[in-house]
């Protein structure tokens, strides 16, 4: 099979008719981003990787339901949303606790490992940041945390929120502001000077 | 300019989201107000700084452990067809032949849903087995003769049966292009619509196997498509039985079975079997505890006298609300009083039960329909009577459709207190009242995060004034009580207005 010129509406075609390589494609081009995702929503450890892979379980399962003219990765967030949405009701509605000391965060993901340029102290500061704003977005309620984590850590556009939320674009767009307004207040505050 | 409505649209414009005119205006102000321009500032800084956090790969071996996962949960499909087989007589090959004889299963329901005492004597064909929606309604086989001639006649039947005006040729094919239409709005599967622009309405009816979908590997779908020649020849006098004699008589040649069905006489059967559709449901005493539901599946069983329609609609619903394990189960002889009753059993996750009854319950007949009580392992679900629910307020009815968690149902009984059931939970409160034509519609969702269940309730049933009004007072009275308790909460008023009492 040629892995470049092979769309995704095609790959689905295929596994829809049993080929699984076709399927182990289509899980090698949106694996990180979809485990990227997971990892920012629920936090870093076996669950993540755990319900990464349930969510391609699940669209598995599901494929023949694939609408070909719609984008693949649309409907592949729409499954981690629930994935992880039923994660979240499993775990309760606890706030997460998570500790402010830079690589010391039990939520989020781990640290950044240090690029090999920066020095010692660059690469710590690099670390403290980004754990710093990792906890941030994990202390966001649930329904903030996704509307951050897709836009901008994925980058969908707000149509796209839209259908991967089931969402009315109001709602979108008043939740993307409710969040980075949370955000802001945490976040400015400590990083101002290095912003 | 105040600064609340400008800072409203900060994020929008951070995006370029706003309309030009709305962005102009903005900018406007923002020339003007040095505090927006600070927020403005912040914001970007905040946006950059998520922007630029590393992004998490999939760990190493992340793809071989799925694909280890997916075929563990569902093998590979033991034919070797890739698009369309055509199982027509003429055309066939040798090699088609043998696809279609490896490519069909036929599976006998062992214990099955009714455990090994009761029903013992009715023979079940598995329609279909998955997680997934289900396909299609059809009939499977490891024999392709007899299976196949029963279901041909079924499918011939089933399509004509429909309509007795037989003068027009055309229709056969306008009622076989609906059907096309319909199993593709409802089911969305590509490949249904690749299939019905595929169908041959000229050539001698036959039989196209489409290949089954990696959910369900155990049961062929066999489409039928019924040639203008067939519809102009076989539609008056057509018995609606005949179908399913045909496929009693395919279950009875099943070489292991040692039932004798009977054939059932041709012609109208008794009023009161007619209006025979029951839902019985029936609690999974071993049923596995799904983690995202609140308790065991349930079985569904749909019972009928015009089983074919009855089942292909239930299964259409089924595939609308992502049910996969549908059985066709046929009586024997042993039945009794239930001989003759065509039974569609449906394993149905518990969370979504309530609502799938209240559609599969449009299908039938609206009379006599009843749900037996009965109790689920454990107390995690609870069963009322059709007919009692629809004494009851509406408004409590269609509420008790939420979650079917036993804890609400005292709750949700009276639909003055339905606002007051809604303070303090986390979820949004989402409803609808529209008016559409001359009938009234009103669709209540609640909404967890990320989740909604709508319900809708006709107007046909629902008699105007005093439950139209408690409804539409509901409404009105449930979004600022979400929205006092800090609960997001939308409502939608249509042009309705509380109609006088009776």
């Amino acid at each position: 099979m040629d892995e470049v010129s092979c769309s995704d509406a095609e790959l689905v075609r295929r596994t829809c008719r049993g080929e699984s390589d076709a399927f182990a494609l289509l899980v090698s081009r949106h694996q990180d981003y979809v485990y990227n995702a997971v990892v920012h929503l629920v936090g870093q450890g076996w669950d993540a990787e755990d319900l990464a892979q349930e969510v391609f379980l699940k669209a598995y399962r599901s494929i023949g339901g694939f609408r070909r003219k719609a984008r693949f990765s649309t409907w592949l967030y729409g499954i981690m949303l629930n994935c992880v949405r039923s994660h979240w009701r499993r775990q309760g509605r606890r706030p997460r606790v998570v500790s402010l000391n830079p690589g010391v965060a039990d939520d989020g993901p781990a640290p950044d490992p240090p690029s090999p340029q920066d020095g010692p102290l660059d690469q710590a500061v690099r670390s403290e940041r980004v754990s710093f704003v990792r906890c941030c977005i994990a202390k966001l309620p649930e329904e903030l945390r996704e509307v951050i984590v897709l836009r901008d850590l994925e980058g969908l556009s707000y149509k796209e929120l839209a259908r991967s939320l089931s969402l009315p674009l109001g709602t979108v767009k008043s939740r993307l502001f409710r969040a980075r307004r949370a955000l802001r207040a945490r976040i400015v505050p400590v990083m101002a000077d290095e912003l | 300019m105040r600064c609340e409505k400008p800072r409203g649209r900060l994020s929008e414009y951070l995006d370029g989201a706003l309309p030009s005119r709305e962005a102009a205006e903005l900018e406007r102000h923002l020339t003007e107000c040095e505090s927006c321009r600070r927020e403005l500032e912040a914001l970007r800084h905040t946006v950059r700084a998520l922007r630029e956090l590393p992004r998490e790969a999939a760990p190493p071996g992340f793809g071989e452990r799925v694909m280890e996962r997916v075929r563990a949960d569902s093998p590979a499909p033991t034919y070797a067809g890739a698009g369309g087989i055509s199982l027509w007589p003429r055309a066939l090959s040798v090699a088609a032949m043998l696809l279609a004889v490896v490519g069909l299963t036929f599976l006998l329901e062992r214990d099955g849903f009714f455990g090994a005492g009761e029903r013992a004597s009715r023979r079940t064909v598995m329609l279909a087995k998955g997680e997934g929606p289900v396909d299609r309604v059809s009939g499977a086989a490891r024999r392709r003769g007899p299976l196949e001639e029963g279901l041909r006649e079924v499918a011939d039947t089933n399509g004509l049966g429909r309509k007795q005006d037989d003068k027009d040729a055309r229709e056969g094919r306008a009622l076989d292009a609906t059907v096309w239409r319909q199993r593709d709005d409802v089911r969305r599967f590509a490949e249904a619509r690749e299939a019905a622009e595929a169908v041959d309405m000229e050539g001698e009816g036959a039989f196209k196997a489409v290949p089954a979908l990696p959910a369900l590997t155990e049961a062929e779908e066999i489409r039928p498509a019924v040639s203008r020649e067939r519809w102009e020849e076989g539609a008056p006098g057509r018995r609606p039985e005949a179908g399913v004699r045909a496929l009693r008589r395919v279950v009875a040649e099943e070489p292991s079975s040692a039932a004798r069905l009977p054939v059932r006489r041709a012609g109208r059967l008794p009023l009161e079997r007619q209006k025979r559709a029951v839902f019985r449901q029936v609690a999974l005493a071993d049923a596995q505890q799904p983690e995202e539901t609140e308790g065991p599946d349930q079985i569904l069983i749909v019972e009928a006298d015009k089983p074919l329609e009855l089942a292909e609609k239930t299964v259409e619903i089924a595939n609308a609300n992502d049910i996969g394990d549908v059985t066709l189960s046929l009586p024997s002889a042993d039945d009794g009083p239930d001989a003759g009753v065509i039974e569609v059993s449906l394993r149905v996750p518990a969370a979504r039960y309530e609502e799938f009854l209240r559609q599969v319950s449009g299908v039938s007949l609206p009379h006599e329909q009843r749900l037996c009580n009965s109790v689920a392992a454990g107390d995690n679900l609870y069963f009322q009577d059709v007919s009692r629910r629809y004494e009851r307020s509406q408004a409590a009815a269609v509420l008790n459709l939420y979650g079917g968690r036993p804890e609400r149902r005292e709750e949700m009984r009276a639909p003055a207190r339905a606002g007051i059931a809604l303070e303090g939970r986390e979820e949004a409160f989402f409803a609808e009242v529209q008016d559409e034509a001359k009938e009234l519609r009103l669709s209540l969702a609640f909404l967890s995060p990320g989740e909604q269940v709508k319900a809708e309730v006709s107007a046909d049933f629902l008699p105007p004034g005093r439950e139209v009004n408690l409804l539409i007072r509901l409404v009105r009275r449930a979004v600022p009580v979400a929205e006092s308790a800090g609960l997001p909460a939308e409502a939608k008023a249509g042009e309705l207005q509380e109609t006088p009492e009776e």
